[in-house]
């Protein structure tokens, strides 16, 4: 209370202290001899003060608030698509869980195929099934192995993705806040606009 | 198996090394930061906050570079190396900052005044007493202010409103104390200007500086107060010349107030005031403005209590009132009589009405009611009652004339008169009167026409018209 009311006399008693004195006292001048960060005048020196003051307040929710890519990606590494769903990022989650499902029930179905025509190797007495089954096993057992292989390139992408989508989502998620920090400061009432500082 | 462990491993690895990259950079600043290497973090922090896209992380840097700036600041202000801290404080741009920065300032503002350079000071004090309105040295920079403003500037005026804010919010300091010592020096000067507005009856103006200067007075209330009263008074007497006396009773009161020694002069301009209350209402009566009469009365009755002479007025303007709406009752009812053709009831009306309120209105309505009170009762001898009364007797005096004229002339049995006779024409309330004088040489015909509702007379011939010419 005091401290506003100083700055309200010292507002109306401004204009005649400066208008009145010959020297032209001009408080902004001992900035000129420092120009840094575009504060070459008072006004944006304390602008610039109050825009840092309102995104730390802004920043402290966001700390809150924002997720961390260690957890995403764990997230991600137990359950594919994990972190990206808690990252709001459902399209990618998905394809990304339904394309490890299809390779990795592929690479298991390709392995028991290849199992099946192994045991009919082992179980066979002409010639040219013992051939057919074996080569149809080594075959199978190949495709089972290079469906193992995508679906670990895949199940990589999805962990190494997660981080791009952690930090997306907390960019957004800066925005928002500030958005909102900054929309609560200002109403519109029936009575006009409020700013509330 | 095992080969597929292994590279199940090494993807682990790339991944967690990817995700320990993230945001490299400004972990770089801050970890610069906490080793103590202070211009180095505002460096890095410069060239992060440039180039960063990241927009929360950009914010946390500007405020690390802050800290950053305020630690170095520190660091000069502890070897009193006032600029250089000053400069550090300034770009940490804190709250923080803040608190010593006003030092720095202060410090190089008392260098700059050491060194007369009273302009550098100026700005340094400047920029405290605007931008740093929180700092703990505020009473000082202000006293240094108006140390400024007195010896540099020559502006007294300036000075004073400094020291007005120095009052209103530093009052218990030491800095108060001794500011009060300079402004008492050049308070007389002040006390003048206003004595300059007075004497150019510029009265608000002059209590306007009269009453600032009561309430930041530093040594001379009574001085002020004096005056005040004084210009109170002045201001009273004149408008109470000029008879504009809606605030001459307060200005006098207030006059009074702030220097009793003018008790007699204005309990005499106070009788003065009344007595042209009295004679106001004492007008407005007579244009029979009773409501403003009486309040006239009732404002002297506000000046002097009990004052008598009032209460009699006041009673005197309520009869005056009671008389008039008695009148004017009986008006009305006179009215009404004369509308029933009842004209002496209305006669009897307006003339008691009369009584009461004797105005020329009331009078004629008087001389209406009769005039058709007698054109109802004795139209005849109305009509020749308005022939002889016209024009102030004319008519039988000229007659007289005729007649002793032809008595002298002429026996007794030569002359033949027909006095007064009436005829009634054909227009309503309209009455010939003919009057015959008969002689040897000569006969006098003489004709009127009467009009009884306006006393109007016509002469009917020309033997008539000529006789009233000569």
């Amino acid at each position: 209370m005091k401290k506003i009311l100083f700055i309200i006399i010292l507002f109306a008693l401004s204009l005649p202290l400066h208008a009145k004195e010959p020297g032209g006292f001009d408080s902004d001048a001992i900035l000129q001899k420092n120009i840094k960060y575009g504060w070459d005048n008072a006004t944006n020196w304390e602008n610039s003060r109050k825009d840092l003051q309102e995104n730390m307040a802004v920043f402290k929710q966001w700390d809150n608030k924002k997720q961390s890519h260690l957890t995403n990606c764990l997230k991600s590494m137990i359950a594919p698509g994990w972190g990206h769903f808690s990252t709001g990022n459902y399209l990618k989650g998905e394809i990304l869980l339904g394309l490890q499902v299809l390779l990795a029930g592929s690479a298991y179905y390709f392995y028991n195929q290849s199992q099946d025509y192994y045991d009919k190797y082992k179980n066979a007495h002409q010639i040219d099934e013992i051939n057919q089954y074996y080569i149809d096993a080594n075959s199978s057992y190949r495709t089972s192995g290079i469906l193992v292989g995508l679906w670990i390139i895949v199940w990589g992408y999805t962990v190494l993705d997660t981080i791009q989508s952690t930090e997306n989502y907390n960019r957004n998620l800066w925005f928002t806040l500030y958005d909102e920090y900054m929309n609560g400061k200002i109403s519109v009432t029936a009575q006009g606009i409020q700013i509330r500082f | 198996m095992i080969v597929r462990n292994k590279h199940f491993f090494i993807l682990i690895l790339i991944g967690t090394f990817l995700l320990s990259c993230t945001n490299l950079p400004y972990k770089k600043s801050v970890k610069i930061l906490k080793e103590g290497k202070f211009s180095e973090a505002v460096q890095e922090l410069d060239a992060y906050i440039e180039t960063s896209k990241h927009p929360a992380f950009k914010e946390k840097a500007k405020e690390l570079r802050s800290q950053a700036y305020y630690q170095l600041g520190l660091q000069e202000y502890k070897i009193t190396n006032y600029f250089e801290a000053s400069e550090y404080f300034f770009l940490a741009n804190s709250s923080k900052a803040d608190s010593l920065l006003d030092n720095c300032y202060f410090e190089i503002a008392q260098v700059a005044l050491d060194d007369l350079d009273y302009l550098k000071a100026s700005d340094y004090l400047s920029f405290i007493i605007f931008h740093l309105p929180e700092s703990e040295k505020m009473p000082e920079v202000l006293y240094a202010q108006i140390l400024i403003q007195i010896n540099y500037s020559k502006d007294i005026h300036a000075a004073y409103v400094t020291y007005q804010i120095l009052q209103n919010i530093f009052q218990p300091s030491n800095a108060f104390a001794q500011a009060t010592i300079i402004v008492n020096s050049f308070m007389p000067l002040l006390i003048e200007e206003a004595q300059v507005q007075w004497d150019n009856e510029w009265y608000a103006e002059a209590l306007d500086k009269l009453f600032l200067y009561l309430d930041y007075p530093a040594d001379f209330i009574t001085e002020i107060k004096n005056m005040i009263g004084n210009v109170y008074y002045t201001w009273a007497v004149s408008l109470l010349h000029d008879r504009e006396l809606d605030n001459v009773q307060t200005y006098l009161i207030y006059a009074e107030e702030y220097n009793p020694q003018l008790a007699d002069q204005v309990d005499d301009k106070l009788i003065e005031l009344a007595s042209i209350y009295i004679a106001r209402g004492d007008n407005l009566l007579l244009e029979r403005d009773i409501d403003n009469a009486i309040s006239s009365y009732q404002k002297t009755l506000d000046i002097i209590k009990e004052y008598q002479v009032a209460y009699n007025k006041i009673a005197r303007a309520q009869e005056f009132a009671r008389r008039i709406a008695q009148a004017a009752q009986l008006v009305e009812e006179g009215d009404a009589q004369f509308d029933n053709a009842e004209y002496t009831a209305a006669y009897d009306s307006y003339s008691e009405a009369y009584k009461f309120d004797s105005i020329p209105q009331i009078y004629d309505k008087i001389n209406l009611a009769y005039t058709w009170t007698r054109i109802s009762n004795d139209p005849e001898q109305y009509a020749i009652e308005i022939v002889k009364q016209y024009n102030d007797g004319i008519i039988p005096d000229t007659i007289d004339d005729l007649e002793s004229t032809a008595q002298n002339n002429y026996s007794r049995q030569d002359i033949r008169i027909t006095p007064w006779q009436v005829f009634q024409t054909a227009t309503r309330n309209s009455y010939e009167i003919r009057y015959t004088i008969v002689i040897p040489d000569r006969t006098y015909f003489l004709r009127w026409l009467v009009r009884l509702e306006t006393g109007e007379v016509v002469p009917l011939n020309d033997a008539t018209d000529e006789l009233l010419a000569s």
